[in-house]
């Protein structure tokens, strides 16, 4: 079996390749011995087998070591998921192989239309497809209008591929090449009762060289009439009945002429259910006449079933899903092709939807319409009652320094809407602003700026500011990132104020990023996937890239984001370094961890392990603000609500260390009375952030982290010693008597601010809770008393090490009150160590000062707070107008740096406007 | 016909051959796909149907199937490909890929042995064969399953291809001996 075909002038190759093969081991029985044999007598051939296998290891060490190319995260999770049975199912039906079977052997891409949407008055969007085609005349018995090469052909034949750098003239060259045009033209001249085209069958044959195969003639026709060079005049009257935000026309052609009105929900439109079409996946966006200055968001997600290999028997479908925006301002051309990825299968259904992104003004994002039910959620908050400091003189809570609210409330009010109570959130339009606090002196992590004065909404009162500043870290000093971009980039994301507001807010901080910073990109939507994976921020185009594809791309499959983030997290965890999720998204927060505990624990969960969270809410309508703070509330994180670039701009990038280095976490604050200077205080605000007293000191107590630079305010309305409480007195104990004053007591003080709090863990801790080793600060056994730990000295695993430790329950076999070797144990789980918290105390004496004679940061943070109770309606709102707002506010604007407390000012007259009240 | 995905451990195969071959299969199927995303799609394709494969066609091993489906698919892919390259060119229909070209991909990797640059020197069915053989150590009788070559074929271009190396690798030491 002599082959001579790879030209290697060998007289025995066939035998030689025995040799080959013998040294490959490839030979068994007759075959083997037969070259054994010759080997045992033939020292050349001996030698060959030698030389053979040691070429074979070199071979093989070499091609081991050829880097695989990187596997796809997305992709991955997709298999894994349709393996995991939980999608996917088998959905062969008889009908799809059918139309597989009837499919014509070419792929059209670009030129193949069944589907034809007409979005509002501005688009039209075709889905490429060869659908089935009823029986049509042929192309040249069809009068043709308009053949001109006007711009609008010239539009329409980008999307063909013809329009870069052709000249007209070679435009219509192509055009007449792919037989759409016979015929000379007569002139420039753009007249419409010109020649009729005609297709002969030369242009045919050309088509099908194209890949084109075998269409048939009322395909044709149809594709052209699609694109607009056949009676486009009838598909207008079409669209001149519709308007902005109605019902959108939906027609496809896969059945003939059958035509489906559907009911739009806010200017979206989806295409019927069961909508059949089989195609590859090229969606055609193009402009039509009527132009509009708007944006429009695309989103497509189609079911594909997946083809058998003729040797299979079942056909997969999945579900993927583009998304994308198309921006007629930055493409005036209007055409913008989306490919599905690369044709992988036969779409069984699809769903487009369209929204009119308005104008894109992202500082101003749209007004939401009356009508449109809003699913907004907020849970109501019952305000801090006064407590009476003779029957309770201690006041604990949380800090918080989340600013979402107040983002929340300027957005709601800006688009004129009245806030409802629930989202106005005091403490957080309080945080918003930064103040001008002093900078902690030695190694406290933060100080404690404390002030009193009159109360401005209630003159008999006093307010006391409790504020805190954290310490500041120079941006030389600041840790290094391990920042994950957790992106929502499913549907409900692509107005204006959502998924492009995100991408040019995360481009802001990515602007800010030094090379030991690190990156990653993980979205979901119906789907997640990583987008970019752990990236330096020295390379800066690469992410910036990243970010922009998002607009074209999305994710396809399902999974879990969260985790999916998480995981990036932890495996570029830096050990000192700031290890951040960041999530952005409008809170539609429903994918793969479902339940809000599920994933408030899971958030919970990873903080201890030194990754911490930051949510962004973004948009309008359908914001799970609720869950959003809950979510941040619970693990360490901090929640901000985006609604304009500037507000990115101030979280990104003014305040860049504060969001996401910090310096100290579980920060708890207890204030005490002291009941010979206050009759009663309430506390503004932190209503969902009060802790049981006990709490304070039990480490195990989750509580708010500080950033670096962080203020964080908290204003006590406090009643002087003597004065009137508007609510009952309890009745006198029978069994104690009220508590006796100290002789502190008697010191004059106002009260006490005691805080608590933890140093951000420390890489040895983050570490102990994943190794499974000894690690300073596990306890262990010092068997031979050296102080120190040895090898083979038993340890407490803090991770649980499934063996027995001290503290693990045993059944003592024999009864000797020890555990021996064999007896039976329970090795408890060992809970993570839990970092034990300091204490900083600060007093406060009221030396009477009248507001006039109270810092600018009070008098600013005294007008926040008055207008957020105002807002509210609150039972305590006293005094509090817009008038006395707007001049305590303007009082207290101080230097105003960034020109936040200027955006006040206009915000209290647009809630003076929006609440109906005069000036 | 029993539906595979119930069978749970359906799951744990796909998941350790996801684990063991999908780097090896995305480096096999780039050297037929136009591209890397394309590669990328035609080995989750392979993945997706080896959800769902009948048992029996995995009677002679799940490598070896992965790699027969996954051939042919991306085979498949780069033949529609190049058949659809003059609507594509240079226009917004060819999306290029982010990623590099395969070939640009080899190019940076053939710095690092001389033997691999040699190696794409050969003809393609041999550097095929070379590689199933080398790299993803299969049989003789696997590569001919997946190839479709005979077991003899496969021998023979195995064996032309390693004798081509080595003279090429050592040139004097081999003409010294022939």
């Amino acid at each position: 079996m002599k082959r001579n075909d790879n030209h290697q002038p060998e007289h025995h190759d066939a035998d030689d390749a025995m040799l080959t093969a013998y040294a490959l081991g490839e030979l068994a029985g007759p075959d083997a011995a037969a070259v054994e044999a010759r080997i045992a007598r033939d020292a050349d051939a001996r030698r060959t087998v030698d030389e053979i296998r040691e070429f074979a290891g070199v071979l093989a060490t070499d091609l081991a070591a050829e880097p695989c190319p990187s596997s796809d995260t997305e992709r991955r999770a997709e298999v894994e998921r349709v393996a995991e049975g939980i999608a996917g199912a088998s959905t062969a039906t008889g009908g799809v192989a059918k139309a597989r079977m009837s499919r014509a052997p070419g792929l059209w891409i670009g030129l193949g239309i069944a589907a034809m949407l007409l979005v509002s008055v501005s688009a039209a969007l075709w889905f490429a497809s060869d659908g089935a085609d009823d029986n049509g005349s042929w192309l040249a018995n069809s009068p043709v209008a308009g053949e001109a090469l006007d711009t609008e052909d010239a539009n329409r034949l980008e999307f063909l591929g013809y329009s870069m750098g052709d000249t007209e003239s070679t435009t219509r060259e192509r055009l007449k090449d792919l037989g759409y045009l016979t015929g000379e033209r007569p002139g420039e001249a753009p007249t419409s009762e010109s020649a009729s085209p005609t297709v002969d069958p030369a242009s045919l044959e050309r088509l099908a060289k194209l890949g084109y195969a075998a269409p048939t003639a009322p395909n044709i026709e149809q594709r052209l009439r699609r694109l607009g060079y056949l009676d486009l005049d009838a598909e207008e009257a079409d669209i001149d009945e519709i308007t902005a935000g109605a019902p959108i026309l939906f027609e496809d052609s896969g059945d003939g002429d059958s035509r489906y009105m559907q009911e739009v929900y806010r200017r979206a439109f989806r295409a019927p259910e069961g909508a059949q079409t089989q195609s590859n996946k090229t969606l055609m966006v193009m402009r039509t006449d009527a132009v509009t200055p708007n944006a429009l968001g695309i989103r497509v997600s189609v079911n594909e079933v997946h083809e058998s290999l003729p040797n299979l028997q079942d056909n997969l479908t999945v579900s993927r899903e583009r998304i994308a925006e198309l921006d007629w301002a930055t493409n005036p051309t209007g055409a913008e092709l989306f490919d599905l990825e690369q044709p992988r299968g036969y779409i069984s259904s699809f769903d487009v939807e369209v929204a009119d992104l308005g104008e894109r003004r992202l500082e101003e994002p749209e007004i939401v319409p009356e009508t449109t039910p809003s699913t907004e959620t907020y849970d109501a908050i019952e305000e801090n009652p006064f407590v009476r400091a003779s029957e309770d003189s201690r006041s604990t809570f949380s800090i918080d320094v989340d600013t979402a609210s107040y983002a929340n409330v300027r957005r709601m009010l800006r688009s004129g809407q009245r806030p409802p109570a629930g989202s106005v959130r005091i403490e957080e339009l309080v945080n918003y602003f930064s103040y001008d606090y002093p900078l902690p002196q030695g190694d406290a992590p933060f100080a404690a700026a404390l002030e009193v004065a009159a109360c401005p909404w209630a003159p008999d009162h006093r307010l006391v500011r409790v504020g805190l500043k954290g310490d500041h870290v120079a941006p030389e000093d600041r840790p290094a990132l391990n920042l994950v971009f957790l992106l929502d980039v499913s549907g409900s994301m692509s107005d204006a104020n959502k998924l492009p507001l995100v991408i040019e807010s995360m481009k802001l901080l990515v602007g800010t990023l030094r090379p030991q910073d690190r990156v990653a990109i993980v979205v979901y939507a119906g789907a997640s996937g990583l987008v970019l994976d752990s990236t330096s921020g020295a390379e800066q185009s690469t992410i910036l890239g990243a970010l922009d594809r998002l607009q074209a791309g999305g994710s396809t499959n399902g999974g879990d984001g969260i985790r999916l983030a998480y995981q990036v997290a932890a495996r570029n965890f830096i050990d000192g370094g700031a290890n951040r999720v960041i999530l952005a998204t409008d809170g539609d927060f429903n994918v793969g961890t479902t339940s809000e505990s599920e994933l408030v624990s899971l958030v919970e969960e990873k903080a201890k392990g030194g990754v911490y969270l930051t949510i962004l809410g973004y948009g309008t309508g359908n914001l799970k603000d609720s869950l959003l703070e809950a979510i941040s509330g619970k693990g360490n994180g901090t929640y901000g609500y985006i609604d304009s670039l500037r507000e990115a701009q101030k979280m990104f990038v003014d305040q860049v260390s504060g969001t996401l280095v910090t310096i100290a976490k579980d920060v708890k604050i207890q204030v005490e009375f002291n009941p010979q200077e206050v009759e009663a205080f309430r506390l503004v605000g932190y209503e969902n952030r009060k802790l049981e007293h006990q709490d304070f000191n039990d480490d195990h107590k989750d509580a708010g982290e500080i950033g670096a630079g962080h203020t964080v305010t908290a204003l006590y309305e406090v009643i002087p010693a003597g004065g009137a409480v508007d609510m009952p007195t309890a009745d006198a104990l029978r069994y104690q008597k009220a508590g006796e004053p100290t002789p502190a007591a008697r010191s004059g003080e106002m009260l006490t601010v005691n805080v608590r709090y933890k140093e951000p863990d420390t890489p040895a801790a983050a570490e102990a809770r994943r190794n499974g080793e000894f690690d300073a600060a596990e306890p262990y056994t010092d068997i031979n008393g050296n102080g120190s730990f040895d090898a083979g000295e038993p340890y407490l695993d803090h991770n649980g090490n499934n063996a027995w430790d001290a503290g693990d329950s045993y059944t003592d076999g024999n009864g000797n009150g020890r555990y021996d070797l064999g007896e039976p144990y329970d090795d408890r789980p060992i809970a993570p160590p839990v970092a034990s918290s300091k204490k900083l105390s600060f007093p406060l004496f009221d030396d009477g000062a009248s507001f006039g004679q109270a810092t600018d940061d009070f008098k600013f943070a005294s007008a926040v707070a008055s207008f957020a109770m105002l807002l509210r309606d609150s039972q305590f709102k006293g005094q509090s107008n817009f008038d006395l707002i707007e001049e305590l506010a303007r009082d207290g604007l101080g230097d105003d740096r960034f020109g936040y407390r200027s955006e006040f000012v206009e915000l209290v007259e647009r809630a003076r406007a929006v609440m109906g009240e005069k000036r | 016909m029993s539906d595979p995905r119930d069978d749970s451990g359906r799951e744990r195969l796909v998941r350790d051959a996801l684990d063991r071959y999908e780097g090896p299969l995305l480096r096999y199927a780039a050297r037929f796909a136009p591209d890397l995303e394309r590669a990328r799609d035609v080995v989750q394709e392979t993945f997706l149907r080896l959800c769902s494969v009948d048992e029996d066609r995995l009677a002679s091993g799940v490598g070896e199937w992965l790699f027969t489906v996954c051939r042919n698919r991306a085979i498949d892919v780069g033949r529609k490909e190049r058949r659809m390259k003059p609507v594509g060119e240079g226009t917004t229909l060819d999306r290029a890929s982010a990623d590099p070209a395969p070939r640009e991909v080899m190019e940076s990797r053939e710095t690092a042995s001389r033997l691999l640059g040699l190696l794409e020197t050969l003809p393609p069915n041999q550097q095929e064969v070379l590689r199933l053989k080398f790299q993803d150590g299969m049989s003789y009788k696997e590569i001919s399953r997946i190839t479709e070559h005979t077991v003899s074929n496969v021998g023979y271009l195995i064996h032309v291809g390693i004798k081509t190396l080595r003279r090429q690798l050592a040139p004097s030491a081999q003409a010294s001996r022939d």
